[in-house]
């Protein structure tokens, strides 16, 4: 066991240096500067631009600013963040709590739906309920994120004004509010970015179990648990469902890297103040030390997450690691 | 001789009509209480559908089945459960009837739960005796399936269907995957269980071999249909048909 946690670190060490250096190379390629916004198509003579280059090490050679960057990164220093005017470090402080609370929210929503209509689907095998709820998680899983997002947004959002169609707070002095109310607040403007987010997690999950379950329920433990005289949901929960949710469990791994994907789309489109949006933002301004810092983290997340997810779906099947 | 379990007609087809031979076609067989019955035949007779038939694991297609004078082929929810609760089952490979995830003790004690036999201390107490006497040990309870050997496995799949305290035992295949020795201390141990508690057994088996020892009567199937009842004695002096003669002249001779 301990063994595999350390290869595991080892090959997350690895995608982490690979990936850092894949983004800083492509970033080269990139055209304009940070200081695009504040220069470009101003009566600004080259002369001028050419020394906020050279302050801000850009006229160095690439290999150079590679080397300085990562030394700077070593030793936790992740840079300043002109488009915001704040260091790096300070803006990702902002908005991680938020993107970790929208994907969290999402997550545990998508699984939960997921599993529960996959234990549905799974009891009514092959009549309507198994056929309405195939279609829909289909249809969940070829939905692109972004349409479902601005649908939402236009029909709940903007036409019948159920939820906020954008923002993480009301407008006003929502500081002075108690509490409760605040959180209350956060959470209807939570609500649409999460089910969006969720929605596609919960069909693939939802299309996972179902296939999980009805392979189990063709075991004869299944059909001992039958012949106790158990009901068919406490057979499902009890017996199918233990024996069953291994391999949706590894689905975890899989889906909080690319939720944290979906979350750059779905931030965009409700203005939700996160990393996504921070990303978004940080590549059209072409902050590039916001930029590094923003993917190396969605990185560090990826890694980390399918790791547990491995370490924890051996620790949950104990068949696999004991039984040879 | 008063019939625990009548069967009249019984057909199987999993559904598939006429298009296909049935699983079990027409079969009719009585089986006395406290008597056992072994029932066999080559595989894809219709042995193990007859037997899931009767504990309504599968759906008859036709014919009646009464157990105790109720007609059990139509029986749903309450008393379906209450059925069941009579009527128990013991599959032939305990690695795969025993669900992996739930230790020994929570295997035995579901159906005491599910059915409201007892009171969870007095449950945890009916566990161990039952356990004990199947020849497993008290501190057994805290382990999981696939600690244990195969024959204690079984033991523990005989323990989980005596939990409930039933009537009759489907033993399906029940010592076919068991090696000789194991095989005859489980035969043994259903011997003592049937003198001790009065059960009445329907011993479903592929081959003669283990059949001799515990059976009262056998009946042979072939092709979905039984083709020879008889006691057991006579059909391994006088075999009449030629399934039976087959059967009898494919036992190896063991030495025991």
């Amino acid at each position: 066991m301990t063994r595999r946690i350390v290869v595991r670190l080892l090959q997350a060490a690895a995608v982490l240096a690979v990936v850092a250096t894949a983004v800083f190379v492509l970033l080269q390629f990139a055209p304009g500067d940070p200081f695009a916004a504040a220069l470009d198509g101003t009566n600004v003579p080259p002369s001028v631009r050419m020394e906020w280059r050279a302050r801000y090490g850009f006229d160095l050679p690439p290999a150079e600013r590679f080397v300085r960057w990562i030394g700077a990164l070593a030793h936790g220093e992740l840079g300043y963040a002109a488009s915001r005017h704040r260091p790096v470090a300070d803006v990702v402080a902002d908005a991680v709590p938020r993107t970790l609370l929208l994907v969290g929210v999402a997550l545990a929503l998508g699984f939960a739906a997921g599993i529960l209509v996959g234990l549905v689907q799974a009891r009514h095998h092959r009549r309507w309920p198994d056929r309405l709820l195939g279609a829909l998680t289909l249809g969940g899983v070829a939905m692109p994120e972004f349409l479902l997002g601005l649908l939402a947004m236009t029909w709940l959002g903007a036409r019948w004004r159920l939820f906020p169609v954008a923002g993480i707070a009301s407008l006003g002095d929502t500081a002075t509010w108690p509490a409760w109310e605040r959180a209350l607040d956060l959470l209807w403007h939570l609500a649409l970015p999460a089910v969006v987010l969720a929605v596609g997690v919960a069909a693939r999950v939802a299309r996972h179990q179902r296939a999980a379950l009805l392979g189990v329920l063709g075991e004869d433990y299944i059909r001992t648990a039958r012949a106790k005289g158990l009901g068919e949901w406490r057979v499902l929960w009890h017996h199918a469902l233990p024996n069953a949710i291994g391999p949706v469990l590894a689905l975890l791994g899989l889906a909080l890297p690319s939720l944290i994907g979906g979350a750059v789309l779905i931030e965009r489109i409700f203005g939700w103040p996160g990393m996504g949006l921070t990303l978004f933002d940080a590549l059209l301004a072409r902050d590039y030390p916001l930029v590094l810092a923003a993917v190396l983290l969605a990185t560090v997340v990826a890694v980390v997450a399918r790791a547990l997810t491995d370490v924890v779906a051996e620790s949950v099947a104990p068949r696999r690691a004991r039984i040879p | 001789m008063t019939a625990l379990l009548d069967i009249r007609d019984l057909v199987v087809d999993y559904g598939a009509g006429n298009a296909h031979p049935a699983a079990v076609d027409g079969v009719s067989l009585t089986i006395a209480r406290g008597e056992t019955l072994a029932l066999v035949g080559e595989s894809g007779s219709g042995k193990t559908s007859v037997g899931r038939a009767i504990l309504r694991l599968v759906e008859p297609a036709a014919g009646t089945m009464r157990f105790d004078g109720t007609d059990i082929s139509t029986l749903a929810g309450d008393a379906l459960r209450r059925f069941r609760r009579r009527a128990q089952v013991v599959f032939q490979d305990p690695k795969a009837s025993l669900d992996p995830r739930m230790r020994v003790g929570d295997i035995v004690r579901e159906g005491i739960a599910i059915h409201r036999l007892a009171s969870h201390a007095k449950g945890d107490l009916r566990v161990t005796h039952l356990l004990e006497e199947v020849g497993l040990s008290a501190a057994d309870v805290g382990r999981f399936p696939h600690e244990f050997s195969g024959g204690e496995r079984q033991r523990i799949a005989i323990a989980r269907a005596l939990a409930v305290e039933p009537e009759f035992l489907v033993l399906d295949e029940a010592v076919s995957a068991l090696d000789v020795l194991v095989r005859r201390q489980v035969l043994e141990l259903l011997a003592r269980l049937q003198a001790a508690r009065g059960l009445t057994y329907l011993f479903i088996a592929h081959d003669l071999a283990a059949v001799e020892r515990i059976a009262t009567r056998v009946a042979v199937m072939h092709a979905g249909r039984i083709v020879e009842t008889a006691e057991t004695a006579t059909l391994f002096s006088a075999p009449a048909s030629p399934e039976a003669q087959a059967l009898l002249a494919a036992i190896p001779k063991i030495p025991w």
